[in-house]
């Protein structure tokens, strides 16, 4: 695993626009970054791809743990949720079930576990299409760990609905929106009929119990790029445990995608390879670690604290719900400099699907860059 | 490692030539049920509406509401007979006063919502 320099591609900002990714800059500085490319060998990418899948049998068994005791209210899950959650667990209905782990890795060894994104997960664009045109465009010899377009469209067609509800909130820079549009398009590609709502027109029948489209026709089958934890603590929340629609991601990623989950995951398996260790409570003063909220997403209100002090801290909204705290990796770099990568390390329902590298700071934010990879030899 | 084909993108190209895009408005729905609706398969035949109120219940899922239209005269067929004439949306008209909208949607602030 290394990183080398090139020049971008002339007009790449027009490039990326067109298929999608319109936000490419921020603050006038790239956000997806084809001047610096990581390298990976085979074998590097077997490790990634074996830990993702390990990681995922951790998450099944953890959430078997959680239901089975029914320790939602570790998570700050609301309780009229919790039989919501637990039926949905146990049926297992049709679901999308795709989300991307966030790694630690130096290259060597074993990857560590940051963190799941599965509610709403992003950067999926940039990591399926964007960077594979890259590639093919730049180093159409090099190959690149990447099935992610194509097994989203599979598990699309896995899923028995016709028509399909996509919804989510207006955002300032279009990257919701884009990526639910990319998400229809994978489905359109299984042959399914997409209709796009907004989050705030959806409608909810007393009557029938039931969700509705702005028009009015029943939701049989909702996508939503908007986090659970907003959805149940909003009016209509209180509708989900009874309604009658199918969730495309379920209401049990309430669990999965919340860090109360973590010292859950070491407390079962302590010193795992792939795990950090995790706890409720803060360390002993002197102990370098990272706190987190177990709510937060983009890196919001993380904070580092080494040799007693806090290094470095982002600001946001979340913490009301609680924290935890993670034993610090030190994240490496390989420029020499003070740009530090995350593998986000996706999976579609059981199956390892590629990966997108984030670089930043030490705290992985809203920031970050995107970097694209290959794989040599 | 991968057979990935280049997306289509057929409906990112949509979301990108309305950006900014305005949103469609829909009328403020106060009329009575009208009982108008009926359940069927993706054929467009009748089936049980017990099979549109439980995706559990629905087997291959592949069921939905199918509106006849108020007041149009129109009849349901029996159970397995083909409809026709009405609308996979729920006609302005026919919406019930027991439908509301808005319930959802205030806790985003404007900026993107993954993580």
């Amino acid at each position: 695993m290394h990183v080398k320099f090139y020049s971008p591609r002339p007009n790449w900002q027009n490039t990326v626009s067109s298929l999608g990714l319109i936000w490419n800059t921020t603050n006038g500085k790239p956000y997806w970054d084809e001047s610096r490319v990581y390298f990976f060998t085979e074998d590097q990418i077997t490790v990634i791809e074996e830990a993702t899948a390990e990681l995922y049998s951790l998450f099944i068994q953890a959430g078997d743990h959680i239901v089975k005791n029914r320790l939602f209210g570790k998570f700050g899950i609301p309780e009229f949720m919790w039989d919501a959650i637990t039926q949905s667990w146990n049926n297992e209905p049709p679901a999308l079930n795709y989300g991307r782990f966030d790694l630690a890795w130096n290259g060597i060894g074993a990857p560590k576990l940051l963190e799941f994104n599965c509610d709403t997960p992003t950067s999926l664009l940039e990591a399926a299409v964007i960077q594979w045109q890259w590639k093919e465009e730049v180093m159409p010899d090099r190959d690149q760990f990447n099935s992610l377009h194509d097994k989203l469209v599979a598990k699309w067609r896995d899923i028995p609905e016709h028509r399909i509800h996509f919804t989510h909130a207006s955002d300032a820079t279009g990257e919701d929106m884009i990526t639910v549009a990319y998400l229809r398009d994978t489905a359109e590609e299984a042959g399914k009929e997409t209709i796009q709502v907004p989050i705030d027109r959806i409608g909810y029948d007393t009557f029938d119990r039931e969700f509705v489209s702005e028009d009015g026709e029943t939701i049989r089958a909702l996508y939503k790029l908007y986090p659970w934890e907003w959805l149940v603590n909003e009016e209509f929340g209180k509708y989900i445990p009874t309604a009658t629609n199918l969730w495309l991601e379920p209401v049990w990623k309430m669990i999965w995608s919340n860090k109360a989950i973590l010292p859950i995951l070491w407390e079962l398996f302590p010193g795992h390879p792939n795990l950090l260790e995790a706890r409720w409570t803060p360390y002993p003063a002197g102990v370098d670690c990272v706190k987190k909220p177990k709510l937060s997403r983009e890196g919001a209100n993380v904070e580092i604290i080494r040799d007693y002090r806090t290094v470095e801290k982002t600001e946001g909204d979340y913490g009301d719900e609680g924290y935890i705290w993670q034993e610090l990796y030190e994240l490496p770099t390989f420029d020499g400099g003070e740009s530090y990568p995350i593998i986000g390390s996706w999976i579609v329902d059981s199956s390892p699907a590629g990966i997108g590298i984030r670089e930043g700071g030490l705290i992985t934010d809203n920031k970050s860059r995107f970097v694209p990879h290959v794989i040599v030899g | 490692m991968s057979n990935l084909k280049l997306a289509h993108v057929a409906v990112i190209a949509g979301a990108l030539a309305i950006t900014g895009c305005s949103r469609p408005t829909y009328d403020d729905w106060d009329k009575d049920r009208g009982g108008d609706r009926v359940c069927v398969d993706r054929q467009n035949r009748r089936v049980d509406d017990k099979k549109c109120r439980s995706y559990s219940n629905s087997g291959s899922g592949a069921f939905m509401w199918y509106y006849m239209g108020y007041n149009s005269g129109r009849r349901a067929p029996g159970y397995g007979g083909y409809v026709s004439g009405g609308s996979y949306s729920r006609p302005a008209y026919a919406a019930p006063s027991s439908t509301k909208f808005g319930g959802f949607g205030s806790t985003a602030h404007g900026s993107s919502t993954g993580g």
